[in-house]
């Protein structure tokens, strides 16, 4: 290398060393390095229910509740489901889709009323004609 | 140093680096792969594309720029100086496949031209934090490829050494483009502090090195020699080793002085190639041979022999005694001195 | 300059000293044990990738009542007096309308006929929506008019999120949302795909909104410098069965500087 260009050398990282360090730091400097998105623990809301029986799986988690007079379930979808729509049927005795409880789309608890007979529910993909999950209870 | 340009002369140790080369480039694109696919596997292919080798072009640009700096402190490591624009190469490839891969995703199948809109999808250029990264990255981007598709000998010839190598200093540009390109764009998302981190600490790295040897050889520039009645006090014969040459500093240029066969001889230290330094070069076979790349001269005219045709500048040197003198006026490139025997 | 004996000349065999080789196996080891390090560090410091699907490589035939309120979707019975309202998308970064345009030739007004649909499903959290490539798949099933969903305005709220293009956002790109997406969500606005605000409340419940002008009409261009930002957004909602709408003027847009809580 020639003088002339051993000399720019130096300059460039010179000035390389004075203003990289600078953006780089600005650009950091707000940013949020730790933060916790974890989602809050969700609990069901009891009133005078009463917890009968829970079952969980990787995406939902779900609570037989009853009292006096009425049995529901709770659904907590834990993280969102992976299906284009979600419709909750129960189960009847002979454990097949039987009546319409209600859909479900983002991840929150959903309640439904069910018959006294009810032997579990079914999550089902209407759109795509498949079973996203079954609870047996 | 031929005079028909072929592709790629091949040799055992060039393909031993494009080797090691290619090897290292596809362990860390399937490590980064199969990290990805096991440990977060709701990825999709193009986001995978576009941060495997956008990281590793990175990676591979600091790797890039110790290398000078390394084989100026440690002659050693001068064989990978010597393949370095392959690894140029490769480096730009994985940069274009993670720009290409960015500017399709981000910005084509739209209702402007994807050019235009990289430019003009993001407007806050008065913004620090939101900047339109994007422009950062295809600047560089453009000024690799200038790079890349240069880097032949073919064009080295043609755009002269000097041009050439101010083309491919605009590298330290493009690095710093690079680096605000990461700062204002993935780490502004994709916040951790190890991948900070670590480019942070790639960047001092490079930076120090550059500057340690920058300083080091300002020292030579500035050496001062002793004059008498227009000479130059060069050194005693015994300081020079045998088909080797020490540096000097002559009116602003480095020159070069080497002792062979009982003879010394003179020439300017700056290869005509890409400007290795001939007085880090050793006489072989009679020619003083480069360190960078092989390029050969004759020291008593500072021709390439035959066929080639590359020349340097020589100059006068007298004895008295077992001191070595210098006439700081340089002859035209390749006119003949006659050595001094001693 | 360190003395070295050594004097490698790439042209001649057996010119690459022991110390030299040394030196070149030092520096091989590093790289590599670099290059294992940063594949490590790069790849498992990535955020965890959304569970959002886009069907690109299956189609899927839907039908139900279109309707523009006022991007165009499909009203879909899926359960007994359950609707879900499936936003229809063109290709790439454009709006479906290009792809109704020959079946408005026969019918100028689509608002409540039945089509039938087929197309890439694009879904996530409890939104879907379908991706039309071509205008062969978008058939007229019933040309008799069927009811259209009822808007019913909730209240005037100020709002936290940022604005997003769904197609990305529910499906297509991971991450569909933030800095590194937001040109291409603005080419995907800009394009005619519908605006929506992604919210995420303190229990992290997200909920969206389609973005309409005051008058409830398509709004894209005018929002284009609020994509992608950290926003507070004051409007009207107003509920559509499973969406909500949310009437804004681009005034009451405030960029926040803070970092994104949406999901």
């Amino acid at each position: 290398m020639t003088s002339g260009l051993r000399k720019a050398h130096k300059f460039i990282w010179l000035l390389l060393i004075i203003t990289v360090p600078i953006i780089m730091f600005f650009s950091v400097k707000d940013l949020e390095f730790f933060t916790d998105k974890q989602a809050k623990e969700m609990s069901f809301e009891l009133g005078d229910y009463r917890i009968v029986a829970t079952d969980e799986n990787e995406v939902l988690k779900a609570a037989i509740l009853k009292n006096e007079d009425s049995i529901k379930i709770d659904i907590e979808i834990k993280t969102p489901l992976k299906a284009s729509s979600a419709e909750v049927y129960e189960l009847n005795q002979n454990k097949e889709k039987g009546r319409f409880l209600g859909p479900m789309s983002k991840a929150k608890t959903y309640s439904f009323y069910l018959n006294n007979d009810a032997t579990g529910i079914l999550v089902f993909d209407t759109l795509k004609g498949t079973e996203i999950t079954k609870l047996i209870f | 140093m031929g005079l028909d340009y072929q592709l790629v002369l091949w040799n055992k140790y060039k393909k031993a680096y494009d080797k090691i080369i290619i090897i290292s480039m596809l362990l860390y694109i399937i490590l980064f792969a199969a990290i990805t696919l096991i440990f977060n596997s709701e990825t999709t292919i193009e986001t995978l594309v576009i941060r495997a080798f956008g990281s590793l072009a990175i990676i591979m640009l600091n790797i890039i720029l110790i290398i000078g700096p390394l084989a100026r402190l440690n002659s050693n490591f001068l064989p990978i100086l010597y393949n370095r624009r392959h690894l140029g190469v490769s480096m730009f490839i994985a940069a274009f496949i993670h720009g290409g891969f960015s500017i399709f995703q981000f910005h084509a199948l739209g209702d402007v031209n994807p050019i235009y809109s990289i430019f003009t999808s993001n407007m806050d250029y008065n913004s620090l934090t939101n900047f339109p990264f994007q422009v950062l990255g295809f600047i560089a981007l453009l000024i690799l490829f200038a790079m890349a598709s240069t880097s032949h000998d073919f064009f080295l010839g043609n755009l002269s050494a000097k041009v050439w190598k101010r083309l491919h200093m605009m590298v330290y540009f493009a690095y710093a483009l690079i680096i605000a390109h990461m700062f204002l764009g993935a780490f502004q998302q994709e916040t951790s502090p190890l991948t900070i981190g670590i480019m942070t600490i790639g960047f001092f790295t490079v930076a120090s090195l550059h500057l340690i040897t920058a300083f080091k050889e300002q020292k030579i520039d500035s050496m001062k020699m002793e004059e008498q009645e227009g000479w130059l006090k060069v050194c005693t014969i015994s300081e020079i080793e045998e088909d080797r040459a020490k540096i000097f500093t002559v009116k602003n240029q480095r020159v070069a002085v080497f002792k062979y066969n009982g003879k010394l001889s003179a020439i300017h230290n700056v290869c005509k190639h890409q400007g290795g330094p001939l007085g880090e070069g050793k006489i072989i076979d009679g020619c003083i041979t480069c360190p960078w790349h092989g390029y050969q001269y004759l020291p008593s005219n500072g021709q390439s022999p035959p066929p080639f045709t590359e020349k340097v500048a020589t100059y006068q040197l007298k004895l008295e005694g077992d001191m070595i003198y210098i006439n700081p006026e340089a002859f035209d490139e390749g006119t003949e001195v006659e050595p001094c025997n001693y | 300059m360190k003395k070295n004996d050594e004097f490698y000349v790439p042209y001649i065999e057996g010119s690459l000293g022991v110390k030299t080789k040394q030196s070149l196996k030092r520096f091989v080891l590093s790289a590599v044990g670099l290059i294992i390090i940063t594949a490590l560090v790069f790849s498992f410091s990535q955020n965890q990738f959304k569970n959002a699907t886009f069907e690109l490589l299956s189609e899927t035939k839907i039908t139900g009542t279109f309707h523009e309120s006022p991007y165009p979707m499909l009203r879909v019975h899926v359960a007994k007096d359950t609707y879900k309202n499936i936003l229809l998308l063109g290709f790439g970064k454009f709006s479906a309308n290009p792809y109704l345009e020959k079946l408005q030739h026969e019918i100028p007004d689509l608002n409540g006929k039945t089509l039938t649909i087929e197309g890439n499903l694009i879904y996530y959290n409890g939104k879907t929506l379908i991706q039309i490539t071509n205008d062969e798949k978008v058939s007229l099933t019933k040309n008799t008019n069927t009811k259209l969903p009822e808007k019913t305005t909730i209240s005037e709220m100020t709002l936290q999120g940022e604005i997003i293009d769904p197609k990305c956002y529910f499906g297509v790109m991971k991450p569909g949302k933030g800095k590194i997406h937001r040109s291409c969500a603005v080419r995907c606005i800009s394009g005619g795909i519908p605006p929506v605000l992604a919210t995420n409340d303190d229990n992290n419940i997200a909920t969206y909104y389609l973005l309409t002008d005051l008058n409830g009409n398509a709004i894209n261009q005018d929002i284009l410098p609020f994509i992608g930002k950290p926003s507070e957004i004051t409007g009207t909602i107003e509920k559509m069965e499973d969406w909500y709408l949310l009437k804004i003027s681009p005034e009451h847009i405030n960029v926040k500087s803070e970092v994104s809580n949406i999901y």
